[in-house]
């Protein structure tokens, strides 16, 4: 028997709630040409600075995904328990779609503004890195995912590889910063966060933060669902053990 | 007094049911023939009762004097021979079973293994590497490094395969021997013959995905002399 | 029966090293294959990338490249060897999981730690590299090596409980790496370039972040090991 969670008995209202969520953010960031929540123009940005709303929720939501995944990997070892993998793929899924956007609009709103009129797409920014590697590590993940047939070998020797690549990530974010420049806020040289976002630009942003991890957390849930659905589906020849 | 318990035991290979609700004890001095077609999970059921397999469902306990191994020692108390496991080609007779000793920390390890060489044949070879040596020759290795230390358990898988007359009567030997120490021997095998005897029989195939599972057969075959 | 004891399980770890060593000498295979591709891959850099004209930090880059490399082709047979002679049940019936990883690093500290030595000297020599800091180059190659072989040991007991092993080991393990693989290019360039008084205290944080790197995979692989040994 599946036990119900919360969070799969009100799925449809929670998925309801952070559509309208949404809408309200998007609303309030772009009706009325923009002027609706009205931002102060800063050089090179102008109006692209709104891609803020997008860009920077979609890295907070690939982290939030990260540490999902490597927590429920965890939990994979400790119980053995199949439910748990099913979660830690399902989130580093989800992570992936996030970072792949993360990366895209961050590529797309540099080379439309720092490198307008230049053939810049890329440049080596210890912040784009680091998203690159983490899907190159989840990349590496699903390969080994498929060369495992078992699936409790699976799960457990695919929960050690996530689990282990998450303790080396935050070496990455120590050393990258010294061997590249960046864009980012904060970086050397650039003013900090605080001082480039203007308050008015927080009644968005902030909201669109949360929205962003409703919506990743709604593509993670839907794929956690469809996966027991099939597990199901699979063993219904097998006798009870 | 050792004894070897299972409980509720149960295994599946993806979604495959290999076999379920398998409840047997085993003590000290009794053999435990487990037979069935090739398939159906008979090397799978040895390597649970090694402690080198986690089952799906249900436990596997061992008693080695009446006290319980914890997980961790369990495959230590346990002489495996099995036709997937192998000693070391590119070392000698000797250098595989010093190995052992040595993992170990066996005491007097050169008497044991001189001992060990002996009883299986092997002394006057036991310089040259096991690359060189027959097929015959390379099961009887294996039964040296499985009983090198004198473990409790000793789990036989498929033994008299590649082996002569000689062999065989090498192997009935082990098991003898095995059961005079108070030692619990498993032995799977489709020959009627080296189960003769056995205290025990189970038969996989009464645990499958279609068999009811339950209680354990404890009514030995009868003795073929 | 006890949880083996210290010296108990110093002596079980000592036996793993001395037999793969022993196995090692005899069949030369992991040593032969590492020798030939580093210095094959060396020339080709050399040749290729016109490493003899490049700056500094180029040439650093590249050494790590071809030790990269290397370890992702050359180290993952560690475990796969055991599976494929069948004697990886052998092992798990006679040791206990963390002597059979301290065994395997060790071999594999001693086989890169060979393998570097020579790769670095045909290095300095084919490049007519000037060494500022002998004692800073050591030190990052030491480092690089214990964070290298840490990691490249865990992931090749992981490759070797898969049904198809192929080029899977250097995918796992490059993103992994990538923090190591630039501090110790940090390091590297600085003993090649580093001003005279400096070079040390410009080094201290990637020193640093290489001495946590292989603290932490080492520890890491030490609690992850037996949920890949064991079934």
């Amino acid at each position: 028997m599946m036990q119900h969670s919360f969070a799969e008995v009100h799925y449809a209202r929670i998925r309801l709630v952070i559509v309208l969520w949404m809408t309200a953010v998007l609303l309030a960031g772009f009706s009325f040409g923009g002027y609706a929540v009205n931002i102060p123009r800063i050089s090179i940005l102008e109006h692209t600075a709104r891609n803020l709303y997008f860009h920077v929720p979609m890295w907070f939501t690939m982290m939030a995904l990260t540490a999902l995944s490597a927590w429920h990997s965890l939990r994979c070892l400790q119980t053995g328990s199949p439910l748990r993998d099913i979660r830690a793929r399902a989130a580093a899924q989800a992570a992936v779609v996030f970072g792949l956007l993360g990366l895209a609009t961050g590529s797309f709103w540099a080379h439309y503004t720092w490198y307008e009129g230049t053939n810049i797409w890329w440049n080596f920014d210890p912040k784009q890195s680091m998203a690159l590697v983490q899907v190159l590590i989840y990349a590496a993940y699903f390969a080994l995912r498929s060369a495992l047939d078992d699936p409790v070998k699976r799960a457990r020797i695919s929960a050690v590889y996530n689990v282990f690549a998450f303790a080396t990530v935050p070496f990455l974010l120590y050393v990258l910063p010294r061997q590249m420049e960046s864009l980012h806020p904060g970086a050397e040289g650039n003013p900090a966060f605080s001082e480039i976002t203007h308050p008015v630009m927080r009644l968005v942003f902030y909201p669109a933060v949360i929205g962003f991890i409703g919506i990743g957390w709604l593509l993670y849930h839907q794929r956690v669902r469809a996966a027991r659905l099939a597990a199901r589906w699979a063993s219904r020849t097998q006798p009870e053990m | 007094m050792h004894t070897l318990k299972a409980m509720g035991l149960g295994h599946r290979f993806g979604q495959r049911v290999l076999f379920r609700r398998m409840t047997l004890k085993v003590h000290g001095g009794e053999v435990l023939a487990v037979t069935g077609a090739n398939g159906v999970g008979k090397s799978t059921l040895l390597k649970i009762l090694a402690g080198v397999l986690r089952p799906t469902t249900g436990h596997v306990s061992l008693q080695v004097n009446g006290h319980i191994e914890v997980p961790e020692t369990h495959p230590l108390q346990v002489g495996f021979v099995a036709p997937y496991m192998n000693v070391y080609e590119d070392l000698t007779g000797w250098e595989n079973l010093q190995f052992i000793a040595q993992a170990r920390g066996l005491p007097l390890p050169e008497v044991r293994i001189q001992k060990a060489l002996q009883a299986v044949g092997l002394a006057a070879r036991a310089q040259e590497r096991v690359r060189t040596f027959s097929s015959g020759m390379k099961q009887r290795m294996k039964i040296a490094a499985a009983t090198l230390t004198n473990p409790p358990v000793l789990i036989l898988d498929e033994p008299t395969v590649n082996m002569d007359a000689q062999g065989q009567a090498l192997c009935a030997d082990v098991v003898a021997d095995a059961k005079v120490r108070g030692c619990i021997v498993v032995i799977a095998s489709n020959v009627p013959a080296d189960y003769q005897g056995a205290d025990h029989v189970v038969a996989i195939e009464d645990y499958g995905p279609k068999g009811q599972g339950g209680g354990f057969d404890t009514v030995p075959p009868e003795p073929l002399l | 029966m006890k949880p083996p004891v210290m010296k108990h399980w110093l002596r079980g770890a000592w036996a793993v090293l001395c037999k793969d060593l022993r196995l090692e000498l005899r069949s030369r295979y992991v040593l032969n294959a590492l020798l030939v591709f580093v210095l094959s891959a060396l020339l080709v850099v050399v040749l290729a990338a016109g490493a003899d004209r490049a700056d500094a930090r180029v040439q650093a880059g590249l050494l790590w490249i071809v030790i990269l490399f290397a370890a992702g082709l050359g180290l993952g047979r560690a475990f796969v060897a055991e599976e494929d002679w069948g004697t990886a049940l052998l092992l798990r019936l006679n040791t206990a999981g963390s002597m059979v990883y301290a065994g395997k690093l060790a071999f594999s500290l001693v086989t890169v730690f060979a393998v570097n030595i020579v790769l670095v000297t045909a290095f300095l020599v084919l490049l007519s590299v000037e060494v500022l800091h002998v004692g800073l180059l050591a030190a990052t190659l030491i480092l690089g090596t214990v964070g290298l072989s840490g990691t490249t040991t865990l992931l090749a007991a992981i490759i070797a409980r898969t049904a198809r092993s192929g080029p899977l080991l250097p995918m796992l393990l490059f993103p992994l790496l990538m923090p190591l693989l630039l501090a110790a290019v940090e390091a590297t360039h600085l003993s090649f370039a580093g001003n005279a008084a400096g070079a040390w205290t410009a080094a201290a944080s990637a020193l640093l972040a290489m001495t946590g790197f292989a603290g932490v995979v080492i520890a890491a692989s030490v609690l992850l090991f037996d949920y890949v040994w064991l079934d």
